[in-house]
């Protein structure tokens, strides 16, 4: 049986989040659908939205001096958007539906509500996304230093170094292995 | 932490002053000398140890090494400013070493005793974690202009300017 949108949320967020808490904060995010093309984010777009994925395919990328990189594959039960839910700012890639999908989305205006109404839920939404961020800080920090220092990087070809570019901003976009 | 000394902190500025004074009440403050490290590159986060720091007197400079032993560095963190949140939040190995620049003055909030505040106040932990998330923010956004302009610059200068942010 497919998991419904708490579950997803739940198992995202912390699978010992109260089945009430990630219910009432399913509930109280948006439903968002969209169609195969759409482009949903655009990079360098001011934006303070998390979209939280139930169903189809997006894609992340970055396109750079005529150089398009794909970042990340985003499926059900990951998010993008989540630096602008935190901090509204510049989105850091364009996000492109692959297929048609369902998503939740929650705006960076409503945490405080979100705390006031539920703070276990908001609670672990928060520290979901601050210990990712964490991780993904910590790991392209050092692989920027990695491989910066390196005299291989210092010789290598401009096709080479987008190359790195892309690994580095996937890391960054928490792409992981989807890329 | 004595009461009042996080008011008038932007970083703070969000807290209802009944929160800032339960913050006061769980950091401790401690005096550094000149070449104290707080935090060592490498090292693992331990859970009973690991704390985030915020400086309340003096300079706290961060490094990382490279591959060759040299070392680069990625931030100085000022009065009012945090370093050690990625400790705070995962167990990842330190990717940075934190050292006191001079004679230094800092408030530190350890592990056990954030994870007690959350269970006794979730609404403030969870504001407090959100402080911490919009510091990451900035520090992911500084990396990723930092990348794409070391692409089209085409060489390592931009690397060794980003900003390192308050990251441990």
């Amino acid at each position: 049986m497919p998991m419904t949108p708490s579950e997803r949320l739940r198992a995202r967020l912390d699978p010992t989040l109260a089945t009430a808490d990630a219910e009432w904060l399913a509930a109280r995010m948006t439903e968002r659908r969209g169609s195969a093309g759409d482009v949903v984010v655009r990079r360098g777009e001011w934006g303070d939205t998390l979209t939280f994925v139930l169903d189809g395919e997006l894609c992340a990328r970055v396109d750079v001096d005529g150089a398009q990189l794909d970042l990340a594959r985003i499926g059900p039960g990951h998010w993008f958007g989540e630096l602008q839910f935190i901090e509204p700012g510049p989105a850091s890639a364009t996000v492109v539906a692959l297929t048609d999908f369902v998503a939740l989305q929650t705006r960076s205006d409503e945490i405080d509500e979100l705390l006031a109404d539920r703070p276990q839920a908001a609670a672990a939404l928060i520290r979901a996304l601050l210990v990712e961020m964490c991780e993904r800080l910590a790991t392209t920090s050092a692989g920027v230093l990695e491989r910066t220092s390196s005299t291989e990087y210092k010789i290598a070809t401009p096709e080479h170094r987008k190359g790195w570019m892309g690994e580095l901003l996937s890391r960054l976009f928490g792409g992981g292995g989807q890329r | 932490m004595r009461e009042g000394t996080l008011q008038g902190l932007a970083l703070f500025e969000g807290f209802p002053e009944s929160e800032r004074r339960v913050l006061e009440a769980v950091f401790v403050e401690q005096r550094a000398p000149r070449g104290h490290i707080f935090i060592r590159e490498g090292e693992l986060a331990r859970a009973s140890t690991s704390a985030v720091y915020l400086v309340l007197e003096g300079e706290v400079i961060v490094t990382r090494s490279h591959k060759d032993g040299s070392l680069a560095t990625t931030a100085f963190v000022r009065p009012g400013e945090l370093f050690g949140i990625i400790g705070l939040a995962t167990d990842m190995p330190r990717a940075a070493t934190c050292m006191a620049l001079g004679d230094v003055n800092v408030a530190s909030l350890a592990r056990p005793t954030f994870q007690h505040l959350r269970s006794q106040h979730t609404r403030l932990a969870a504001r407090f974690e959100l402080m911490l998330a919009r510091q990451v923010v900035r520090d992911l956004r500084g990396l990723t202009g930092g990348i794409v302009d070391a692409f089209r610059r085409g060489h390592t200068a931009a690397f060794e300017t980003i900003h390192g942010g308050d990251d441990d």
